[in-house]
């Protein structure tokens, strides 16, 4: 094994020193906290023998040359602040504990005594449950494989720079991702499109040409050509001036032309990186939904194709004219004259800074301004749409005043803007006049050289006025490609955040040429079946259980013991870590998800029915069932009659998947959707926990009759609702601590009696009242 | 309303085991404990939950004052490490990719600290106008125990997210 700290010499002397050799390693830990010296480098080595832990602070000093100016050499400074060690043969576990600002790592003697072993932060939580297991095999004498240095899960951290990524699931790390890594992504997006954008980029140059041809007509060729009687065009004002029209309308129609194009191109590209997206949210596991808002993923999506589109409609079109305008007028000013160009373009750079430097202050303010309106009107929706509470404890005036707190505080905060605003444009303006004036003035000298030198030296007043003309022309670029920098950041941004979700990779794959059944017979069988949502923190150990075809199972237990996560396993929506689950005979990782999600139905606690009518939230796994059907189904879950009682009746539209129905009545809809699949297993997770005794009473009949023949899980924590299941198993703290009969669980006294004895003694409670 | 019950520093003691670790003694025996403040971010010498190390409840501690000196100090002690939260004195940089902020700061003790926060509006958490926490992507808190003890720059990074 080789010394993990190698490249670290100075710690490996401090530990050589202390007696303890990190050649000998068999777990390795980097921690940032110490037992009590704050953050630091806390460095925790497990040896066979023995675990030592290390905290230092490791400072890189600057080591100044001569005179005081700093040299680029550095020297490392390590300050070593805690030393603890601990002989394992005095040890028997390790365990987490898990603070509020992240944890510790316990240890528990022989003696009974605790220790603190080390601290650590949230970043590193997944890394200390990962050192407790691998320390707890080592303390058991296992065999370790190869090194075991604590990674979580392997993946979550970028093999180049090693940060954690921010999201496991999309694995892509900010650090490294460059721009060049999106355009690439971006590309075969518009690769479709390629002529089209040849010809775009054709007409923005063309019509750029154009724009910069109006001005000579107007002006050289004006004085010089149809005014001057020496011109070669000597009154020929007409046509020069359907001249002029002529080459605008050309331009205007080049113009369009392009808008039309661009608009075309951003339009289907973004429409393509919607769906893709779309399709990818399809085919991703629970894991990335859990714990994320999906409502707001979409509505980001949404804004983020949106600024794409402009990006790509406006932003690019417009860069690539304003940088051809700019390279064209200057190399049209410097044939013109050189020195009043170099005048012009020489402060260019300064007043680009000069004007980022402007919008950086300014977009700080807006930021501030727009965080302060987001503030403000989520309050005023927080409080409308609470104002049953406000009014019941006659809070209108404390919420008046914090309104009106937040209101001021808002427009200050807008006026700041406004005045800063009225304050450094006006300025801008007033220094660029004045460049202005100052080319006027210096052309004007020159041109009357000029006519004092019989035009032998000097500049002439077409050229003049034909410089002024070209001059007037480039704040616009100069202005538009200092604020394209913000655009592009957020173009930028929003790619980001695109591609983010359109590379999440799934955790639950298919397999390659996946099997596929019509339908199961459906025996189920779990085998040793572990699993954890977080690492180190099992949610099921060692479950193991058959379920025969035909056959019901009622799953009890206490809420948060694992029930639910039976039923999420063998519907796939999450991977089993340990062991295996089969249906007939075949791993269920082994079949497409078109055969599990067919033959399966689940209907869990909370319902979700879409938008639209009853009759299609009740055929949405069947769209091709009838009426008849549908109905047949409705009476079976006991939601016809109140369907019935709808003014609508099953045509009535549910918007928002509400519309007034009770808890009980939607869960009834769910009941007949997963009824109308005909599943050839159906698991029906506290399916009648939000209703009453008397409707599950009623429904129960009726579930008994679909639930005969076909394999059935029941999970409930209402015994009522298993008294008709073929076997029951408890499942306490993840592992299935009894199974059996409900006849052979009550003889046990047991866990399965306890439960039961407790519910009985509740309703006789009642009964009493 | 009722009166809530305190533990009472007559019929309970803190005191530490022979490896350090806070233990508490009452009528049933000793316990290994885990102490966690009702309200961490406004109280910090009262309303201290006291639990065994399985989770369940053994009681509250109303005010660190009603026990004697040492075993107020044990648990301020013990309380302190859990609760450590590094005090940002300097912002030296903060950089938005990928809808993240990635912050570089200095703590008082001069430490450098980097982490990143999702969602940066809504994870910076004020307790009054000049007092925040940040929380970072994995949950842990950085204090900013007064904002007008920032130097100019260092506010004017921060202040755009409060």
């Amino acid at each position: 094994m080789k010394n993990p700290i190698a490249d670290k010499e100075h710690i490996s002397a401090i530990l050589l020193s202390k007696g303890f050799d990190p050649s000998e390693t068999k777990v390795f830990l980097r921690s940032d906290k110490g037992q009590s010296c704050g953050l630091c480098d806390c460095y925790v080595l497990a040896s066979e023998d023995e675990c030592v832990v290390l905290s230092v602070r490791e400072e890189l000093k600057a080591l100044r040359g001569a005179f005081g100016l700093s040299k680029r050499k550095s020297e490392s400074v390590t300050e070593e602040l805690e030393f603890f060690h601990f002989d394992n043969s005095k040890l028997e576990r390790f365990f987490c504990r898990d603070d509020r600002m992240g944890g510790s790592v316990l240890a528990v003697e022989k003696s009974g005594d605790i220790s603190l072993v080390f601290c650590f932060t949230a970043a590193q939580r997944d890394r200390a449950r990962e050192f407790c297991l691998n320390a707890n095999k080592l303390l058991s004498g296992e065999v370790l494989e190869k090194e075991e240095h604590s990674r979580d899960r392997g993946d979550n951290y970028c093999p180049k720079c090693k940060n954690k990524y921010p999201d496991p699931n999309t694995r892509q790390c900010p650090h490294c991702m460059g721009k060049s890594g999106l355009v690439k992504k971006l590309l075969p997006f518009f690769a479709r499109y390629k002529f089209s954008i040849l010809a775009t980029v054709l007409l923005i140059v063309l019509g750029t040409l154009l724009s910069l041809v109006v001005p000579y007509m107007s002006n050289k060729l004006l004085y010089n050509e149809v005014l001057d009687p020496k011109g070669r065009f000597y009154s020929m004002i007409g046509a020069l001036v359907a001249a002029i029209v002529g080459v605008s309308l050309v331009g205007a129609l080049f113009e369009h032309i392009n808008s039309v194009i661009s608009s075309h191109i951003s339009a289907n590209v973004t429409y393509d990186l919607k769906r893709t997206i779309f399709e990818n949210l399809q085919r991703l596991s629970m894991s990335f939904f859990t714990g994320r808002q999906t409502g707001s993923l979409m509505t980001q999506v949404n804004s983020d194709a949106e600024t794409l589109y402009w990006f790509f409609c406006d932003g690019v079109p417009y860069f690539i004219t304003n940088t051809m305008k700019f390279f064209f007028i200057f190399v049209l000013m410097i044939c013109l004259d050189w020195r009043l160009a170099a005048i012009v373009f020489v402060p260019i750079p300064l007043i680009v800074l000069m004007y980022r430097k402007i919008m950086k202050g300014f977009s700080r303010l807006h930021a501030r301004n727009f965080a302060k309106s987001r503030r403000f009107n989520s309050s005023i929706s927080d409080v409308l749409s609470g104002f049953r509470v406000v009014k019941a404890f006659a809070r209108e005036e404390a919420e008046t005043d914090k309104f009106d707190k937040q209101s001021r505080d808002y427009a200050k905060s807008h006026l700041e803007v406004t005045l800063r605003s009225n304050r450094v444009f006006p300025l801008i303006n007033f220094i660029i006049k004045l460049g202005t004036l100052l080319i006027w003035a210096i052309g004007g000298w020159f041109v009357v050289q000029n006519s004092l030198s019989g035009g032998k030296i000097g500049l002439d007043y077409a050229s003049l006025m034909l410089f002024l003309s070209y001059m007037s022309q480039v704040s616009g670029p100069i202005t538009f490609l200092g604020q394209f920098t913000g655009q592009l950041s957020r173009a930028i941004n929003s790619m980001r955040r695109l591609f983010e979700v359109m590379d999440t990779v799934s955790d639950v794959a298919e397999k390659e040429d996946p099997e596929k059944a019509e339908r199961f017979f459906g025996d189920v069988v779990f085998d040793k079946v572990g699993f954890s949502y977080e690492v180190g923190r099992k949610t099921l150990d060692d479950v193991s259980f058959a379920l025969e075809r035909g056959k019901t199972l009622g799953i009890v237990g206490h809420t948060g013991a694992g029930k639910s996560t039976l039923a999420n396993l063998l519907t796939r929506l999450y991977d089993v870590n340990e062991g295996k689950i089969t249906i007939d005979g075949v791993d269920i990782k082994d079949y497409s998800f078109e055969t599990l999600h067919k033959n399966i139905s689940i209907v869990s606690q909370e319902t979700y029915l879409f938008r639209g009518s009853i009759m299609d939230n009740i055929r949405y796994a069947c769209p091709t069932a009838g009426r008849d059907q549908v109905i047949f189904a409705a009476k079976a879950a006991g939601a016809h009659d109140f369907i019935m009682k709808m003014p609508h009746g099953y045509n009535t539209v549910l918007k928002n998947g509400k519309d007034g129905l009770s808890g009980g009545e939607r869960q009834r809809i769910s009941i007949a959707r997963a009824i109308l699949n005909d599943p050839s297993i159906l698991i029906l997770d506290e399916a009648t926990a939000s209703m009453d005794t008397a409707t599950e009473r009623m429904i129960q009949n009726s579930l008994d009759r679909i639930t005969q023949g076909r394999t059935t899980i029941i999970i409930a924590h209402r015994l009522s609702t298993l008294r008709n299941a073929d076997s029951l198993i408890v499942i306490k703290n993840g592992k299935m601590i009894e199974s059996g009969t409900h006849n052979e669980l009550m003889e046990k006294k047991g866990e399965y009696y306890k439960l039961y004895m407790l519910q009985l003694d509740a309703l006789k409670m009642i009964a009493v009242d | 309303m009722n009166q809530n019950e305190y533990l009472s520093p007559e019929k309970v003691s803190f005191f530490s085991s022979a490896k350090g670790f806070l233990k508490m003694k009452n009528g049933d025996g000793e316990f290994f404990v885990t102490l966690t403040y009702a309200f961490p971010m406004e109280i910090t010498d009262a309303y201290v939950g006291v639990y065994d190390l399985d989770g369940n409840e053994l009681g509250m501690i109303g005010a660190l004052s009603d026990f004697p000196k040492e075993q107020a100090e044990l648990v301020k002690k013990d309380l302190e490490r859990r609760y450590y939260c590094p005090r940002i004195q300097k912002i030296l940089s903060v950089k938005t990719k990928m809808g993240m902020t990635f912050w570089e700061c200095e703590d008082t003790k001069g430490a450098r600290l980097s982490f990143s926060v999702k969602d940066t509006y809504k994870s910076i958490l004020r307790i009054n106008d000049k007092r925040f926490f940040i929380v970072d992507r994995d949950g842990a808190r950085y204090e900013i125990e007064d904002t007008s003890a920032l130097d100019k720059k260092s506010f004017s990074k921060l202040e755009i997210y409060l």
